[in-house]
Formats: C-alpha cells, sequence, structure tokens
C-alpha cells in the first residue's frame, strides 16, 4: 500500500460550539493514489468540506478536535507536524480551491500582483530567485494555460471585473503556480454554469494528465463525478457509506443512501412518466447523531440492528465497501431490485 | 404530448400570459444601462409549466419580477388573461396580487426570522382580510398539510427547519391567497439532490391538484425539461429558443441551446465519457451596454456580419418551434448540422 499519496485512516473530527459537541466526522478511511482523481459527494452538512479542511488543517484551533486518527500523506501524518511545517505543505504540496473564488482571493489586488506573489512566495522557498519580471511572464503563461484570452489586460484587473468562471479559473491557475502533488477542490463549478463548468473539468483532467497531480474533488453533482472521477466516495452523516471506482458507485451501488441518490437524480433523458423517489426526511444532526447507522431514520430497508450498532465496512472486490448491515452474510433481507425496492426475505 | 402534466389541462387556445418585446434595463452610470432583459416575447398557455433556463446574469429573475409587478417596464408589456397589467388599478391590482405569486430561491433569506411559521403563511390571506382569524388558523393548518408539513409545526420559527422545509413554508405561504399563477425562481437550486426531488414533487401535487400554471425558472436544464412543457433559454437579456420539452433536447436549434446541453454532464461514466462537447470560445460578455446584436456573437462558431444587424427576431421555424438567430431556418440544414 505503499503508493498511496493519501490515506486517512478512521478520522474522527468534532467542533466544540455553544450548543455542544458537533460530531462532524465520525471515523472515515479512504485513500487517494497517485495521479488519482477522487470524487468526494454527499448531502449538505455531511462532512465534505470538513474532511477537506482537516487535511490542510485549515480550522481555528480553539473550536476542533481532532479526537482521533491519521492523515497520512506519502506516509507523513500532517496532523502530527508542526504549524510551520504544515506551512511548507500548503499551497506548494497539497493546493486547495474553495467553492467562492471571490472569498479566497483579494478584492484590492489585481490579478498579477496576486499570481505573481504567490510564484515569487514557491520560488523563494525552492531557493531559487525569480525575479518579478520572469513571475509576469509565468503568470501571464499560468493564465494563457487555463484558457483566458488577453492575459495581459486580466492580469491588471481585480477580481471583481471578472466573471465567476474566470476567477475560479485563475484560482486553479494559482493552485497549479507551484504543481502540487495534490489538489483539493471544494465544488469548484458549483456556482458556475454547465458550458463553463464543462471548461474547468477539462482543465482539471488536462492538469491531471499533464502534471500527474492528484485531485480530490468534492461536489453533489453526479453529472460531474461521472465525468471526472476515477474513484468516488460518498459521504453521510458524517462518516463514509460507500466507496469504490466510479464503474462501482453507478452501475453496482451497495448502499440504500447511493441508491435513494441515483434514483432522484434528474436526467436529461428520463421520461417525464417515470416518477421521482426522492428520499424522504432529512439528514441527522450532528450534535446528537443517531447510535446506529446514520441513514437509518431514512431508510426503507432499516432494520432493528441498524438503528442500534453502525454496521462494519464490508468489502467488494479490490476498492468498492460499503457500511450497510445488508452487506451482512446473516441478513435476512435481499434487495433483488434497488431500483424498483424489489425486497425479499432470505428463507 | 405525453407528460407528467396530462393530469392538468392546458388550454392551449388561452394564453393566461403573454410577454412582448419586454424590457428592463438598469441605469447603472451617468450613461450606463445594463440591459438585463432586451426585448423577449413568449406566453405561458393556462394549465402549463414554462420553463425559463440560461446562464446566472441571463435575465431570468428579472423576467419573473416584471410578470409579478415588481417592476416597471422599460419597454414592451405583459398582458394577464388579456389585460395589460401595468394598467391594474384598485380592485383589479388586488386581484392580480392573489393570483400571481412568487416561490423564492433562497429559502433562508424569504422568510422572516421574527415570524412564527403561522404568521407567515397567514401574513397573505391577514393582509387581503380573507377570513376571520379562527377560519385563517384552519387553513394554515390545511396548507402546511398539503406541503407536507403539519400544525405542530405552526408555532415554531424558520431557523428551527431544513432547507427543503423551508420551501414547503414558502410554497405553504404562496399557495395562502389562492394563486393562479407561480412564478417559482429556482425553488430548489439551494437544496440537495434528494430534497430537490421532494419538493418537485410537491409542486407537481399542487399543480394537478389547484389547476395552477407555472412559469418555472432555474439553471438547471434536466430539471427544467423533467418539469416543464415548454421551455425558454435565455442568454443575456434575449430569448434565443422557445421549443415543447421533448422538442427542445431532441432537435435543438439554436448555437447556444447546443452547446448548453452538449455540456451538461449526464449521470453515467461509460456515457460521459462518449460525449463530445461543443466547447464556446471567448467569455461570456457584460451585460452593460451591449450592442444591438445577437447577443451570442462573441462566442459563437457560426457568427457572421448579418448577426450583427439587429438583434434577431423569435421566429417559428417548425410548429412551436422558435429561434431568435440570424441564420434562421439555415440551422435546420446539413451546412449546420451538430
Ligand atoms: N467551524 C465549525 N464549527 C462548528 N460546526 C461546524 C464547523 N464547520 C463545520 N461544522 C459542522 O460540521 C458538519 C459538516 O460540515 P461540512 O462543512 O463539512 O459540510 P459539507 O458536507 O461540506 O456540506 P456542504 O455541501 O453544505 O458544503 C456540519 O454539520 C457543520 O454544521
Ligand atoms: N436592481 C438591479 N440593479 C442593477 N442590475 C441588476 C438589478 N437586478 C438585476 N440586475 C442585473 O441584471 C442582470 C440579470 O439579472 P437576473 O437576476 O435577472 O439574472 P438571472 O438570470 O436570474 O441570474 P441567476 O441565475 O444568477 O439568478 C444581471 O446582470 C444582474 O446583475
Ligand atoms: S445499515 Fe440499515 S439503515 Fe443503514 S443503510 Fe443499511 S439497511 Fe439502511
Ligand atoms: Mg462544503
Ligand atoms: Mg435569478
Amino acid at each position: 500500500m505503499g503508493d498511496h499519496m493519501l490515506e486517512i485512516k478512521d478520522l474522527r473530527v468534532s467542533f466544540h460550539t455553544y450548543a455542544g459537541e458537533v460530531q462532524a466526522l465520525g471515523g472515515i478511511n479512504f485513500t487517494v493514489g497517485q495521479s488519482e482523481i477522487l470524487a468526494v459527494v454527499g448531502e449538505s452538512g455531511c462532512g465534505k468540506s470538513v474532511t477537506a479542511q482537516s487535511i490542510l488543517r485549515l480550522h481555528n484551533k480553539d473550536t476542533i478536535d481532532y479526537k482521533q486518527g491519521e492523515i497520512l500523506y506519502k506516509g507523513r501524518d500532517l496532523l502530527a507536524l508542526s504549524e510551520k511545517e504544515m506551512q511548507k505543505i500548503r499551497g506548494r504540496e497539497i493546493s486547495m480551491i474553495f467553492q467562492d473564488p471571490m472569498t479566497s482571493l483579494n478584492p484590492t489586488l489585481t490579478i498579477g500582483k496576486q499570481i505573481t506573489e504567490a510564484i515569487l512566495k514557491h520560488s523563494d522557498k525552492e531557493g531559487n530567485s525569480t525575479n518579478q519580471r520572469e513571475a509576469n511572464k509565468q503568470a501571464a503563461g499560468l493564465i494563457r494555460s487555463v484558457g483566458i484570452a488577453n492575459p495581459d489586460l486580466r492580469l491588471k484587473q481585480y477580481p471583481h471585473e471578472l466573471s465567476g468562471g474566470m476567477r475560479q479559473r485563475i484560482m486553479i491557475a494559482i493552485a497549479m503556480s507551484c504543481s502540487p502533488e495534490i489538489l483539493i477542490a471544494d465544488e469548484p463549478t458549483t456556482a458556475l454554469d454547465v458550458t463553463v463548468q464543462a471548461q474547468i473539468l477539462d482543465l482539471m483532467k488536462a492538469l491531471q494528465i499533464k502534471s500527474g497531480a492528484s485531485i480530490v474533488i468534492i461536489t453533489h453533482n453526479m453529472g460531474v463525478v461521472a465525468n471526472i472521477a476515477q474513484k468516488v466516495i460518498i459521504m453521510y452523516g458524517g462518516v463514509v457509506v460507500e466507496k469504490g471506482t466510479s464503474g462501482d458507485i453507478f452501475y453496482r451501488p451497495k448502499h440504500p443512501y447511493t441508491w435513494g441518490l441515483l434514483k432522484s437524480i434528474f436526467r436529461l433523458n428520463k421520461d417525464k412518466n417515470e416518477p421521482l423517489i426522492p428520499i424522504d426526511g432529512i439528514p441527522p444532526d450532528l450534535l446528537a447523531p443517531p447510535k446506529g447507522c446514520p441513514f437509518a431514520p431514512r431508510c426503507d430497508y432499516a432494520m432493528k440492528v441498524c438503528r442500534e450498532q453502525m454496521p462494519r465496512e464490508y468489502s467488494f472486490g479490490s476498492a468498492h465497501t460499503c457500511d450497510c448491515w445488508l452487506s451482512d452474510e446473516n441478513c435476512p433481507l435481499e434487495v433483488k431490485d434497488w431500483r424498483n425496492g424489489d425486497v425479499k426475505y432470505k428463507q | 404530448m405525453s407528460n407528467i402534466n396530462s393530469n392538468t389541462d392546458v388550454n392551449h387556445s388561452n394564453p393566461l400570459l403573454e410577454v412582448r418585446s419586454l424590457k428592463k434595463y438598469f441605469k447603472v452610470g451617468r450613461r450606463q444601462f445594463l440591459k438585463a432583459v432586451d426585448g423577449i416575447t413568449f406566453h405561458i398557455y393556462q394549465g402549463e409549466t414554462f420553463g425559463l433556463v440560461g446562464e446566472s446574469g441571463c435575465g431570468k429573475s428579472t423576467t419573473g419580477r416584471a410578470i409579478a409587478r415588481l417592476y416597471s417596464l422599460t419597454g414592451g408589456e405583459i398582458l394577464y388573461d388579456g389585460m395589460d397589467i401595468s394598467k391594474f388599478k384598485g380592485k383589479a391590482a388586488t386581484r392580480y396580487a392573489f393570483d400571481v405569486q412568487m416561490v423564492f430561491q433562497d429559502p433562508y433569506a424569504s422568510l422572516d426570522p421574527r415570524m412564527t411559521v403561522e404568521s407567515i403563511v397567514a401574513e397573505g390571506m391577514k393582509i387581503h382580510r380573507m377570513y376571520n382569524s379562527e377560519q385563517t388558523r384552519a387553513k394554515v393548518y390545511e396548507l402546511l398539510e398539503k406541503v407536507g408539513l403539519n400544525k405542530e409545526h405552526a408555532a415554531r420559527f424558520p431557523h428551527e427547519f431544513s432547507g427543503g422545509q423551508r420551501q414547503r413554508i414558502g410554497i405553504a405561504r404562496a399557495l395562502a391567497v389562492n394563486p393562479k399563477f407561480l412564478v417559482c425562481d429556482e425553488p430548489v437550486s439551494a437544496l440537495d439532490v434528494s430534497i430537490q426531488a421532494q419538493i418537485i414533487n410537491l409542486l407537481r401535487d399542487l399543480q394537478r391538484e389547484f389547476n395552477l400554471t407555472y412559469l418555472f425558472i432555474a439553471h438547471d436544464l434536466s430539471l427544467v425539461k423533467y418539469l416543464s412543457d415548454r421551455i425558454g433559454v435565455m442568454y443575456l437579456g434575449s430569448l434565443l429558443e422557445v421549443a415543447p420539452a421533448e422538442e427542445l433536447y431532441k432537435n435543438p436549434l439554436h448555437p447556444y441551446t447546443r452547446a448548453l446541453l452538449s455540456a451538461i454532464p449526464v449521470p453515467d461514466p461509460a456515457e460521459e465519457s462518449e460525449r463530445t462537447r461543443i466547447l464556446l470560445q471567448g467569455d461570456v460578455q457584460s451585460p452593460i451596454n451591449t450592442p444591438e446584436q445577437c447577443k451570442f456573437y462573441s462566442r459563437c462558431k457560426y457568427a457572421e456580419a448579418r448577426c450583427r444587424e439587429r438583434i434577431p427576431p423569435l421566429v417559428e421555424t417548425t410548429e412551436g418551434h422558435w429561434i431568435a438567430c440570424a441564420l434562421n431556418k439555415e440551422l435546420n440544414t446539413d451546412a449546420y448540422a451538430i
């Protein structure tokens, strides 16, 4: 297992708030291979951003509590590093793109200034001395590489003078400016239009091929997942409920939440007479997560054991796992066809 | 047409709403006008769902808000039941304010945090003095049940609810005054997929039960296609194509619609890897002082001189299928096949 770029092991994270302890991550496991694109999917509040931000340790130390687990980057536990060591990794080895590029770009500085600053900072650390002139040239090249015409004009502009899609592409340019080993993108296309989204996804794929970087992309759009991901993890209520290759998740899903997700999405080719099947109910409150399976209150298949005990992880083949009691060999239920909710009792 | 609305009667001889050459400009500088909506024409039949899609900032909400009489118009007119809504006064204006209700995108921002659910839902009924207080309360309970909540929720405040539940409250509020026409402005965009489906099913059921007419605004074309009888595609203040939902999806004509359809990622990895995308060149133009030419000009691969002569008007190419493109019917020929 030495070839993992990133390995998250039994990570438990809580926030201490006035309302109580928010158990944001309840022990998650996953790996990201070298130059692999992994998608993290799940409903609002299920812990996707907390996972991403934990990798870079971006949270306020006073509220966050890393209760358990390891985040191994090339075998080193990031949670054990000092803040100073962490700073060397941030932006240089692991870069992050945020959902809203406006909040991460400085509104008072020109685009050019922000990119050249990033370039200069990193060349300093590398020990080479890039001068301002060279940095400008590199910046223009970077902007062009993310498909923006007229780079010299754009470098002189301020963030608010650019469209959302352009700002997001600039963020990608900055994130890629120091050729990171891992790029973490938290909903990079959610605020964008589909035509621009398609450009950004192509760009990320091209960068992965060209520089061999691993990419972790957080999204709730299954179309985006199908477009870009090689591996997928499905999160629900602070835990990973299923993971596998893109094919496992789309064609051989095992978890009732994944089934629900696939049944409730709108497809362009969907027949209007085919009813939409929503998942009833709402996600769990992480201030008081349920004792058993977090999906049990909304699950059509929930059994007594589901409400009492957290299911363990069951494996199907090399990379495909599912945390659900239905996968247990002693489970009395047999799901014949999840699309139609066809369930039988094993005799 | 087989579609989900087959239970409601779409009356094709009777447009409930007609939007004619609607213009709404915002003054943003001394001589600068932001042309949010720049001369769009369409109609909505009684009982149908008309979907409006397009990129962020293309003017969908402005159109919806103009219909709800929240703006004075820069040009054009809006007819409701054949009457010019800008001329409504007194009783007619009140009637219109009952008939046409809006459901908003942001269930968080559109509900007053200091009001209980009961007072939020009852507000319209009280303003219009529709019932006495007992009847009002009974009606609130009934509405809450209609939208999948219950009377126990009435005394609670918006922050105690999830996004999907808040959207249900917003829908109950809109239904309280017995409307005929709902302008749904991105009613599910802020919600999770699994919750979106709950709200869409609710809107569909309510449409059947009350024979409602919908203008459904969204940027997600798959969703709009699923819900709508006919769809209009907007770009930078112009309406570029109008067609029945199935037809638009099977036979998109306008170069922008084609690019848009090809860009929507489908939730199937095998299909996704085989699709070819029509990539758009350039970036979206600024809506400020846009020239009187096709708004898609700067990004269109077919752009030529005649596209700059004027803003191409919306014309019918085949029955019920309208496009606004200088190339017009030529788009249907092999030279412009996808
Ligand atoms: N700084 C914080 N303090 C307290 N609770 C927090 C904090 N950050 C996140 N949480 C809580 O942790 C849980 C997971 O949040 P997270 O931001 O990871 O969700 P997400 O999956 O990224 O959702 P979304 O799709 O809405 O972005 C939520 O219940 C959230 O309220
Ligand atoms: N009150 C206003 N003053 C100035 N400009 C405005 C105003 N309201 C809207 N606009 C501008 O008009 C254009 C159309 O806006 P509108 O809200 O109708 O777009 P939209 O299609 O609904 O977009 P979205 O999908 O982002 O909601 C945008 O460029 C917007 O910035
Ligand atoms: S463990 Fe039980 S409740 Fe949880 S998903 Fe599986 S069947 Fe449903
Ligand atoms: Mg998030
Ligand atoms: Mg809008």
